[in-house]
């Protein structure tokens, strides 16, 4: 999904005048952000069915943001991996900057909701209030 | 910078305008007078005649450190906009965490937004910069604001 997301963006770069000289920049944030999402979601769900206390805490944000920001640049930098992987989906999925828009609006909107009914569930509120 | 009799062409390498990146004037006049290769057009500008397009045969300091260091300064910028947004959508999570929706939800929208606005041309990364240090700076306060005003 990672990549998907990174292909999706790359695409609305290089369609960009702002992003078009190094469109990984927005592409590795994007990813970058959802990951930061996506960390955060599991990190209550493990909290809320008592395995692992949560690991989001303000003590830990730099390591966090550290890792996930070094972590995402590193992946897609190194080799240049982020243009081996742009030529790959751009055969498998072509798409259009309407279509790349609506994906990546979906893809956020659904992990924005993952968050919420995860901790809704860890404060069993909303759906899971009874 | 271009205020005497004739104005550079849109896109021409004046290289007296790189100045600011580190190279000094004397570097800058005797560069000048050495380069030979052209682009597809040249400019006068103050007596001193100019080629837009790359120099070649220029010395280092002026086409590739110029070059290096406005891409890193870039790059640095950018790097700042992506810690800015992504401390701001960390800082959601905890806010849901806590069941303060009202402020992750406003903190979720003000990181779509600073995203969004990096596509903007020109200004985009400064303004998902600005973003993120203003919410660095009034975030807390604009946030706890909305919670006590709108949250449960």
């Amino acid at each position: 999904m990672y990549n998907y997301l990174f292909y999706h963006t790359y695409y609305l770069a290089l369609k960009s005048k702002s992003n078009k000289s190094d469109p990984y920049h927005i592409s590795i944030m994007v990813v970058g952000l959802t990951l930061v999402l996506n960390l955060g979601t599991v990190s209550i769900l493990l909290e809320s069915i008592e395995i692992l206390p949560f690991l989001f805490t303000d003590e830990l944000m730099f390591v966090w943001l550290i890792f996930i920001i070094g972590g995402s640049y590193w992946y897609y930098l190194i080799n240049k991996r982020h243009k081996k992987i742009y030529s790959k989906f751009v055969k498998k999925y072509p798409t259009t900057i309407l279509k790349s828009i609506f994906i990546l609006l979906l893809l956020y909107l659904f992990n924005i909701g993952l968050l919420i009914l995860t901790s809704s569930y860890l404060n069993k509120t909303g759906v899971f209030s009874n | 910078m271009c205020t005497s009799e004739t104005l550079a062409p849109a896109g021409a390498r004046n290289l007296k305008s790189f100045q600011f990146f580190g190279v000094n004037a004397n570097a800058s006049d005797a560069a000048v007078s050495t380069l030979s290769k052209t682009g597809n057009h040249q400019y006068y500008f103050r007596g001193q005649k100019y080629w837009t397009g790359n120099y070649n045969g220029a010395p280092k300091l002026i086409n590739g450190n110029i070059a290096s260091n406005a891409k890193y300064l870039k790059g640095a910028g950018k790097l700042l906009g992506f810690a800015g947004t992504a401390i701001t959508l960390y800082q959601s999570v905890d806010e849901f965490r806590n069941g303060r929706n009202v402020a992750g939800g406003a903190r979720l929208a003000v990181a779509g937004v600073a995203t969004a606005a990096a596509f903007i041309p020109g200004v985009g990364w400064g303004i998902t910069l600005g973003i993120g240090l203003a919410d660095a700076i009034w975030g807390d306060d604009f946030y706890n604001y909305l919670e006590e005003e709108f949250g449960n």
